[in-house]
């Protein structure tokens, strides 16, 4: 079937200037296995239709807020009581960063679990990496933006950790505060990061994380690859795509209800002569985080404690992030051992985060 | 002298007994003035702290509709949302059997054997 038989008109004359039955053609060939872990591939696209969501959301934000110290978190005020349903863009916004956070870590958790990123995927790996070390600085930099008590105090706390690195970590520091202090000069940083540097970058990692997955291909489980069986494929066009259809929908059902029932509220404009509020806590996927440099006491050996513990989650961040450059055996002992540690990681990371709620 | 004595007694005493009840009638008077004003500034305080509990809720912005007319729309908009993607969904299911069905059979393939 031509493309040109989809719809008359407006599609054939853009098929005949930018090829689109080739692409077309090419996502109906694409094979997609359908095995018993098949339901990891549906986080990928579930990612995307998050992040599209907050593009959106955030184009009309922006049309509001004022980044400056006087009156940001006034305009977040104003958005959220005098726009029309300005409340509920904001909650989906804030909502589709969690879930697509949410949603990367599990999209990670499943590919390092299931061995995905083996030979020839390495660099799609490598990638997503990057992809996530955005999200989350995506997450750092938005929750500074309403200016707030608990968002200046999470932010305080939050850029001083780089201090604790040897050598780089006050320099780091100075740069993300743009000062020695956080002031009105970081949320001006911060949303410059926002909305202009993260946005780049992740649309470059994006572009090559998915030309990588199309050339690639999707996986096959390791089990099925090493005893050579032949997997069940469906086409990506589109049968894959109506099946992605139905979760994307469910999830955009399931965003819109939290958003309106579960709003998140605005505190009042940040002080900064103010002391830090008490039971300071940052985002949820900070918490294990967090609670890892709490737990470590102030002086090991002849070394500070946070120092200690930052060089620690650096090399934890090192491991995964060469993992499938360490992980060159996936059959044998050293692959098993890989496999558990990603267990170990996500009962670390839930343990941790409940504990700093605690 | 008794007599004298008596009377100074009886005056002595009337004029203690008159000086008591004045001073219990003072300390009563000033006891409840001391109330009153203890009442009052308790009162000043309660409206203070009411007042300043007022203005820390007013500081936090708890987002939620305007108006019954935007609660009732958006409680419209929800249950709209919900009803088509429950037909959608359901439209998805068909067309995930259908193009299931042609690809088993290789319709589109070169291959049909």
């Amino acid at each position: 079937m031509n493309i040109k038989d989809i719809g008359p008109g407006i599609l054939a004359w853009l098929d005949d200037r930018f090829g689109l039955s080739a692409i077309m053609d090419f996502l109906k060939k694409k094979p997609v296995p359908q095995t018993r872990h098949s339901i990891w591939f549906y986080t990928g696209s579930s990612i995307l239709l998050f992040f599209a969501i907050q593009v959106i959301t955030g184009f009309m934000l922006i049309l509001y807020y004022k980044p400056t110290l006087d009156e940001a978190n006034a305009s977040v005020g104003r958005i959220m009581t005098d726009v029309p349903l300005g409340w509920i863009i904001r909650s989906v916004h804030s909502w589709s960063a969690t879930l697509m956070i949410a949603i990367v870590f599990i999209h990670m958790i499943s590919i390092w679990l299931t061995k995905s990123y083996r030979k020839p995927r390495e660099m799609t790996w490598v990638t997503g990496v990057f992809l996530l070390g955005i999200s989350l600085f995506f997450g750092f930099t938005g929750y500074l933006l309403p200016w707030d008590d608990l968002s200046l105090s999470a932010t305080k706390v939050g850029t001083d950790i780089p201090r604790s690195i040897p050598v780089v970590g006050a320099w780091v520091t100075s740069l993300l505060r743009g000062g020695e202090d956080v002031t009105g000069d970081t949320l001006t940083r911060f949303f410059g990061i926002h909305v202009c540097i993260l946005p780049i970058f992740i649309m470059i990692l994006l572009a090559i994380h998915i030309y990588l997955i199309q050339k690639q291909g999707m996986s096959v489980p390791l089990k099925e690859e090493v005893e050579k069986k032949e997997v069940r494929t469906i086409p990506f066009w589109p049968n894959f795509i109506y099946r992605e259809m139905i979760v994307w929908l469910v999830l955009v059902g399931f965003l819109f209800t939290i958003a309106v029932f579960l709003p998140p509220s605005l505190d009042k404009q940040a002080d900064l002569m103010a002391a830090a509020p008490e039971g300071l806590k940052p985002e949820w996927y900070f918490l294990f985080l967090f609670q890892t440099l709490k737990i470590f006491p102030g002086k090991i050996l002849f070394l500070h404690g946070d120092t200690v513990a930052v060089i620690l989650i650096f090399l934890g961040f090192l491991f995964i992030f060469f993992l499938p450059f360490i992980d060159t055996k996936p059959t044998e002992r050293k692959g098993k051992i890989i496999t558990w540690s990603g267990y170990a990681f996500v009962i670390y990371a839930i343990i941790f985060s409940v504990w700093s709620l605690l | 002298m008794c007599l004298f004595l008596a009377v100074f007694l009886f005056t002595a005493f009337v004029s203690v007994s008159a000086h008591a009840l004045q001073e219990e009638s003072e300390q009563e008077s000033q006891a409840a003035e001391k109330e009153v004003v203890e009442k009052t500034q308790a009162e000043e305080k309660k409206t203070e702290q009411t007042n300043q509990n007022e203005e820390e809720v007013a500081d936090v912005i708890v987002p939620s509709p305007k108006d019954h007319k935007e609660a009732m729309g958006i409680y419209v908009f929800l249950t709209w949302i919900w009803l088509s993607i429950g037909v959608l969904i359901y439209i998805l299911r068909l067309k995930v059997k259908e193009t299931d069905r042609i690809y088993r059979l290789k319709f589109f393939s070169k291959d049909k054997t």
